[in-house]
């Protein structure tokens, strides 16, 4: 599409709803406390609050991922601080409307699933169900439990410019948002505190407390686990899944985590496997069960359409609720109200033509140019990636034949839509009011009582005036939704909840296998980081001394010979190709073997167990991750600059360290991450002991001093011994001496306690293996003799060698026996059965 | 005639499987043409648990698990059943394709919305415009719908080579029209797509065929095997099944197992298996005549 052709698209001001000023141009009277506020504060404080909420959701590490990105970058979210605000009078119509909706969606999922009735009695043409690709048939007949299918709903609502409202686009099977919405309230009503407690905006924890609880009640028992399952770190709205899990005290689980025996949901956990109850669902439907739906989905759990039919476990929402999230059925919506609920819509949807009829065909023609075409069954936002929508004022001649050909051959394939000009709600800069397009995306949770509106919501502010400009993947922004009550607002939090006793505890839950892996690998990533940053220091600052190409080939060329492609080691023959290389090492974003990937490598472990980690633990991990500002591969290596990053990166890691050991409770996460740390820097050790002296020859001494700097021991060892440098004592400070927290002993003594204590935290049996490795080498570490390690024989320190490569031999022998014992990573196949017709 | 039927699976695992999960639809289901005496699937090692159930076609199908460690899998499957002798269509007795499009638009009989099913893409058999102007060349204006599905097969059966060195069992309809070669699978799907390009309504069917064809006939392609075809909706004919791999109308050689919208509805054995690596199956199928009978 050209910009000409976008600017032409879009939808002059007049035509809009104000949300701010009525026709007159008068504020409305429920803006006026608001307006009066903000136009009150000087433009330098309406900055800083707008800094500071900026920084609130940067620090919470808020964040929308957007496939398209390289190397699933994240993208902090967008928040204006301005709320919308609803009237009382305004709020009561969406309430009863969305109400309808969400009765209608689940009653209508009831019968799709059940008899049929309204594909019968040609309420609705059968091909919009059948013809749906999330029509699920295996879940046909099957009853959820008490009967309930839509646990929550979503509506997206834009107002008319007459000021009644329309429904966008609707979500029964997994809707989103509801954690921003949370987010967003938690910023803005921190931002704006006299005026969020004066003007009585409705609270939103009634609302949250009121869906939990509803599907805790329809769960067989309570004690059973409640989780929330998400498709993991990769999905756009994980951070969102990690904040609901949180407030919604779930435990955040993908489909590994999830086994199905006996028609029964369990999660693996370190303690064995514990039955789920209720699945608080976050995964799309048709990827739930690769066994009976997608067989290509990684993210489901096989048999979990087998143990819904057994009735065992609550799935909220119930499978199969994005049948209904069709833009052809928007124009059968009103028969269907009044065949199963007796009722006229409330709010009217976007005018919509199927073109599966002979009318729908010649009306859909008629209003191709100044509509939009769409496949009849695509439910992704208006112009989202992978949208198939498509503005009939954009069309080629060719293209525009090719539609009116689809249409007449397979028209009941697409719909034609109006293109509905969205209501504008104020932003306010430089002390004055704008306006923006905005939509409002409304909640509904089910209760036993009938439905519960969320009062809020999430409003979407379209990054500009065209019509393509709301969906959030295109740079859109967001603000919170105040609804403003008549009565005095319910402060009822569910945060701290008072009122009931809770139980003493001096353990949390016992943790899925899939988080303790993540961590004991976080642990190993990060202490690798370590050593590779020191190492580049040590080179670095050696620039220009003659020394710095031999450090290379002693320790940073080997160290990169464990990524696939290692540093070249014929090419770095001189400084200059040294300088080029160690920009790469240190700024690359491609290379396998450089600084930064290693880096994304922590940040991914650390981003799939974000659930897990303090608010603080993640800033220091985002601080150390974070590569805005840092040179390109390709710029010249300014090497002062480097050392500051390098330095930096150093204090960052011992910030992590640092907070991991003073505010880690000692449970499983915790152990596992240490355990990982500890293996990691022994085998490191090891490594650069035996790189350094491992001949000997006339620079030992020079190498074996840059071992200690890169160890973080020279202070230890000058204050022994002073300035006299031997091998002997050296051996013993970085190998042998397990009161230095940076000698292979003191690592290995700290392994063989952790692994002792496992079996507390793990109750049930687990394989001796990993104890057994590290108690040996702990204690053929303590039984070796420095001086003997130092002999040398032919220009070489035999013994030395042999102790060293066990060291790491058996770190990495043991990180397997761990995985083994603790994690059961059984990899997951599919089998087909023979093709057919193939002998 | 009668036919004992014997599918026999075997998957051999180069690990232990600790745990494994598995659908079949291997059951014979009843149809206008054929009635099932028995039909039963044998597993071992025993299951930790299997239900047994229609599916949404009523299709029979089977779910069980293993949990206990096993390198080896062996399902068999045994049926009786007796094909009746086909019924001679009279091609010209069929509605044209036109008409028949327009019954499908309406939708107003239980017949007709059943039908709907299977007029739109599925995993397997997605629309593409090679595939409509393929399919529009056997229906001119006019055609009836029954003497268009037989010249398509025809084509196919011509057009497409039976190789089962190029394709396996999720390559999709596309590919398969673009390298017009593969096994009964595939010219299936090619059957059913091109239909659907036109609106029509066509469903996959798997099977069997007569392992030794009766003497002083060829032997057909796909014995040995589970076999498959397709299947179109012919009003008032009713639903007529062709075999694009033989060119022929189905007849008293064909044993159907089940019908769906495309081979993932009705895969004969399909699993997620938690371990065993890598594995290999072994597939027997026997048709056996029931002299006598």
């Amino acid at each position: 599409m050209s910009e000409t052709s976008l600017a032409q698209s879009s939808i002059a001001p007049a035509a809009r709803f104000d949300e701010l000023r009525d026709a007159e141009g008068l504020i409305r009277p429920h803006w006026r406390s608001f307006a009066r506020t903000l136009t009150g504060l000087s433009p330098e404080e309406y900055a800083r609050r707008r800094a500071s909420a900026g920084a609130m959701v940067r620090d919470n590490g808020v964040t929308y991922n957007v496939y398209d990105d390289t190397a699933g970058q994240t993208r902090p979210w967008q928040l204006d601080i301005v709320p919308l605000i609803l009237s009382a009078a305004d709020w009561r119509n969406i309430e009863a409307a969305v109400v309808q909706r969400a009765r209608l969606a689940d009653a209508l999922l009831g019968d799709i699933y059940g008899e049929q009735r309204m594909i019968a009695e040609g309420h609705v043409p059968p091909h919009l169900i059948y013809g749906h690709p999330q029509f699920l048939r295996p879940l046909h007949g099957t009853r959820p439990p008490g009967g309930v299918h839509v646990h929550l709903y979503s509506a997206d609502l834009a107002r008319e410019p007459d000021g009644s409202w329309r429904v966008m686009a609707s979500r029964a099977d997994a809707p989103g948002g509801l954690g921003y919405a949370l987010e967003n309230r938690l910023v803005v009503s921190q931002t704006f505190p006299d005026s969020f407690g004066d003007m009585r905006v409705a609270r939103l924890a009634s609302f949250f407390n009121a869906y939990r609880e509803n599907i805790l009640d329809l769960a067989q028992s309570r004690r059973d686990r409640a989780v929330l399952l998400t498709p993991g770190p990769y999905n756009e709205s994980y951070f969102e899944h990690v904040y609901l899990a949180h407030y919604l005290g779930l435990t955040l689980v993908e489909g590994d985590d999830l086994v199905v025996r006996d028609a029964q949901v369990f999660l693996k956990t370190l303690t064995g496997l514990e039955r789920v109850a209720a699945i608080f669902r976050r995964v799309d439907s048709d990827f739930c069960d690769p066994l009976e739906f997608r067989g290509d989905s990684a993210l489901g759990v096989p048999g979990l359409v087998e143990a819904v039919r057994a009735g065992g476990v609550v799935l909220a929402n119930a499978l199969g609720g994005g049948v209904i999230e069709s833009p052809a059925l928007d124009a059968y919506l009103p028969a269907l109200s009044h065949a199963l609920l007796g009722e006229e819509l409330k709010f009217p949807d976007i005018a919509t033509i199927w073109c599966g009829t002979e009318w729908g065909r010649r009306t859909a023609l008629a209003r191709l140019d100044t509509g939009l075409l769409r496949d009849a069954f695509d439910a992704r936002p208006l112009f989202s990636r992978n949208s198939t929508a498509k503005l009939g004022s954009d069309m080629s001649a060719e293209e525009r034949a090719e539609a009116v050909a689809r249409i007449a051959r397979r028209g009941e394939t697409v719909v034609v839509q109006d293109i509905a000009p969205l209501g504008v709600a104020p932003v306010y800069d430089g002390g004055k009011f704008g306006a923006r397009p905005v939509s409002l995306r409304v909640f509904a949770a089910w209760t036993p009582s009938g439905w519960m509106v969320m009062p809020g919501g999430l409003t979407r502010v379209a990054a500009d005036e065209t019509v393509r400009a709301l969906s959030m993947q295109s740079g859109a922004s967001s603000k919170d939704a105040w609804v403003l009550s008549e009565a005095p607002v319910d402060k009822f939090s569910l945060l701290n909840n008072q009122g009931r006793a809770v139980e003493l505890k001096r353990h949390g839950e016992s943790a899925p296998s899939r988080a303790m892996d993540n961590l004991f690998w976080l642990g190993r990533y990060a202490e690798r980081t370590e050593s590779m940053v020191r190492i580049l220091r040590a080179v670095t600052a050696r620039l220009g001394e003659g020394s710095a190409l031999d450090l290379t080939r002693m320790l940073l060329i080997p160290f990169s010979q464990t990524t696939d492609v290692p540093v070249p080691e014929g090419l770095i023959t001189d400084e200059a190709a040294l300088a080029a290389e160690l920009q790469i090492l240190i700024y690359g974003r491609r290379q396998s073997r450089s600084l930064q990937r290693l880096l994304s490598r922590v940040e991914a472990t650390a981003w799939s167990v974000r659930d897990r980690l303090s608010a603080d633990t993640w800033r220091t991990i985002h601080a150390l991750t974070e590569q805005d500002g840092l040179p390109d591969e390709i710029q010249k290596l300014d090497a002062p600059g480097a050392r500051f990053y390098l330095d930096a990166l150093v204090r960052r890691g011992a910030a992590l360290s640092g907070l991991s050991a003073e505010n880690m409770t000692r449970g499983p996460n915790w152990l596992f991450m240490d355990l990982g740390r500890r293996i990691e820097r022994a085998s490191q050790l090891a490594w650069l002991v035996r790189q350094t002296v491992y001949e000997a020859d006339a620079q030992e001494n020079d190498h074996a001093r840059i071992a200690l700097e890169i160890a973080d021991s020279a202070m230890t060892y000058r204050s022994r011994y002073l300035n006299v440098f031997q091998t002997v004592p050296f051996l013993d400070l970085l190998l042998l001496d397990d009161a230095n927290p940076r000698s292979a002993a003191f690592q290995l003594t700290t392994i063989e306690n952790h692994l002792r204590e496992l079996p507390r935290i793990t109750l049930a049996q687990r394989s001796d293996l990993p104890g057994g490795i590290a108690s040996e080498i702990r204690a053929l570490v303590a039984n070796a003799h420095p001086a003997r390690l130092a002999v040398c024989e032919a220009g070489v320190r035999p013994e030395l060698g042999e102790l060293t490569d066990t060291i790491r031999n058996d770190m990495g022998m043991l990180s397997d026996a761990i995985a083994d014992a603790y994690f059961q990573h059984a990899s997951r196949w599919r089998t087909g059965g023979a093709r057919r017709g193939a002998v | 005639m009668e036919y004992l039927v014997r599918h026999r699976t075997t998957y051999r695992y180069l690990q232990d499987v600790s745990y494994s999960c598995h659908l079949a639809h291997l059951r014979l289901r009843e149809t206008p043409s054929q009635h099932v005496f028995n039909s039963a699937v044998t597993l071992d090692p025993e299951p930790a648990s299997r239900a047994n159930r229609p599916d949404y076609f009523g299709n029979d199908c089977e779910w069980f698990t293993l949990d206990q460690p096993h390198a080896l899998l062996e399902v068999l499957a045994e049926s009786r059943v007796r094909v009746n002798p086909p019924q001679a269509h009279d091609a010209r007795l069929s509605e044209s394709w036109e008409t028949v499009r327009g019954r499908l638009e309406a939708a107003d009989d239980a017949e007709s919305r059943d039908a709907v099913q299977f007029i739109f893409d599925s995993p397997l058999t997605a629309f593409s415009s090679d595939v409509a102007a393929y399919a529009i060349k056997s229906f001119p204006p006019g055609q009836k719908l029954l003497s268009g599905a037989l010249d398509l097969m025809k084509r196919i059966h011509q057009d497409f080579r039976y190789d089962t060195t190029v394709t396996d069992a999720t390559t999709p309809v596309d590919r398969v029209f673009e390298i017009r070669a593969g096994v009964c699978q595939d010219l299936a799907h090619v059957g059913i797509a091109a239909m659907r390009s036109l609106g029509l309504a066509a469903r996959y069917v798997s099977g069997y065929l007569l392992t030794q064809p009766p003497p002083g006939m060829p032997r057909m392609l796909g014995a040995d095997a589970s076999h498959a075809w397709f299947s179109v909706w012919a009003p008032p004919l009713g639903w007529i099944d062709l075999d694009p791999t033989n060119n022929v109308a189905v007849g008293e050689g064909h044993v159907t197992v089940a019908y769906g919208r495309d081979y993932g509805d009705v895969s004969p054995l399909n699993g997620i298996i938690l371990g065993g690596h890598d594995h290999v199956i072994e597939v027997g199928v026997d048709v056996i005549p029931v002299t006598g009978a």
